[in-house]
């Protein structure tokens, strides 16, 4: 059986579009120490991927998972209808997507300790061996996160739209691939899911909760993908990736201040904000 | 000692803001439709007592297990039963 080493939390088919034709993405990244984004050269089989992440029976299952998930992607790409059955495959894969990210499982894994901080005066030092343990278990919950019926039915009753980028304009897409923000049973909470640099997936409740499970595309206003640009950004944990033809200065400053600022997956308060 | 509420009774959850910095947190209120709020809370040494405030100073919200059940029968309409297994396969 092949040792898969660099796995891949951003597949490589979700990462191609962003590429041109020479296979050359963009990468914006904020360096410790640096003001600004820092630009670097990357490509959809390089960016996305960390050495040892998943074990080789998780990355496998993956494997198998996205050759089903990348037709459903196609379509959507194309603006074709999906059936009941690709509603369904799709919502798992948003909430595979969301959950197999290094950031996502370093948060959970450390989400005990954040816990037991909170508690002014209470120390408890984690060992290495249960460190490891922790990052162990979340990572073998990736696959019954994506297929956990508590979850589904809030992505896959959701209306889903596909947004269009006014002329001119386009879509990044962030090393936390899938973002939701807002609580899941809310019907403002939004899940962004960048497709290409022309097509960005968001699912939400158009109208009122009940949501009709309606598909559509949607065409922006002018300057409204900026919006989706920022949000992406800040939710990133390091870095974002954009197309070659869209890399300029203007993109550096529309992402340079909010870049990793809103990485954070799980707020531990309720307390709202008036 | 706990006393059953009735939710159907007090159908939303409160966040009152005393506007001091502080706010208070009810899991049983009802609009009474007057530009008013109660609360049901619990309060010693008398048990329950309602109380009513003002409601520009009452963030009202549907309580987010009673949304959660919702969603969970929008679901099992859509796609339980044999007809959504169907449509899930």
């Amino acid at each position: 059986m092949n040792q898969t080493t660099d796995n891949h939390y951003s597949p490589i088919f979700t990462n191609r579009p962003w590429a041109n034709n020479y296979g050359l993405i963009i990468r914006l990244r904020r360096d410790v120490g640096s003001r600004g984004v820092v630009r670097g050269r990357t490509g959809p089989r390089e960016w996305g991927a960390e050495r040892h992440l998943y074990p080789q029976m998780l990355e496998d299952a993956l494997a198998r998972v996205e050759d089903i998930v990348a037709r459903v992607y196609r379509k959507l790409l194309a603006g074709e209808a999906l059936a009941a059955a690709e509603r369904l495959i799709w919502s798992r894969w948003i909430l595979c997507q969301f959950s197999r990210t290094p950031s996502h499982i370093l948060e959970l894994a450390g989400l005990e300790e954040d816990v037991l901080a909170s508690f002014p005066g209470f120390a408890y030092d984690f060992s290495s061996p249960e460190i490891q343990a922790k990052i162990d278990a979340v990572t073998g919950n990736v696959l019954d996160f994506q297929n956990s019926e508590q979850l589904i039915p809030f992505v896959i009753l959701r209306d889903w739209v596909v947004l269009r980028p006014a002329a001119g304009e386009f879509f990044i897409k962030g090393d936390v691939p899938v973002v939701i923000r807002g609580a899941l049973v809310n019907d403002d909470a939004a899940i962004v899911y960048p497709l290409s640099p022309s097509h960005c997936f968001v699912a939400t409740v158009l109208g009122g909760f009940p949501p009709h499970q309606i598909q559509a595309e949607y065409r922006l206003k002018p300057a409204e993908a900026g919006y989706y640009v920022r949000l992406i950004a800040a939710c990133a944990d390091r870095e974002v990736i954009c197309h070659p033809d869209h890399c300029s200065e203007q993109l550096d400053v529309l992402v340079g201040d909010v870049l990793g600022t809103s990485s954070r997956y799980l707020n531990l308060s309720r307390t709202p904000s008036w | 000692m706990a006393r059953d509420v009735d939710p159907t009774l007090w159908p939303f959850e409160a966040i009152i803001d005393h506007g001091n910095g502080s706010c208070e947190y009810h899991q049983h209120a009802r609009d009474n439709g007057d530009g008013t709020v109660t609360v049901y809370e619990f309060d010693l040494p008398g048990g329950y007592i309602e109380r009513t405030y003002p409601k520009e100073r009452v963030k009202l919200s549907e309580r987010p297990w009673d949304k959660a059940r919702r969603w969970y029968e929008l679901y099992n309409r859509v796609y339980g039963g044999e007809d959504g297994a169907n449509r899930r396969s």
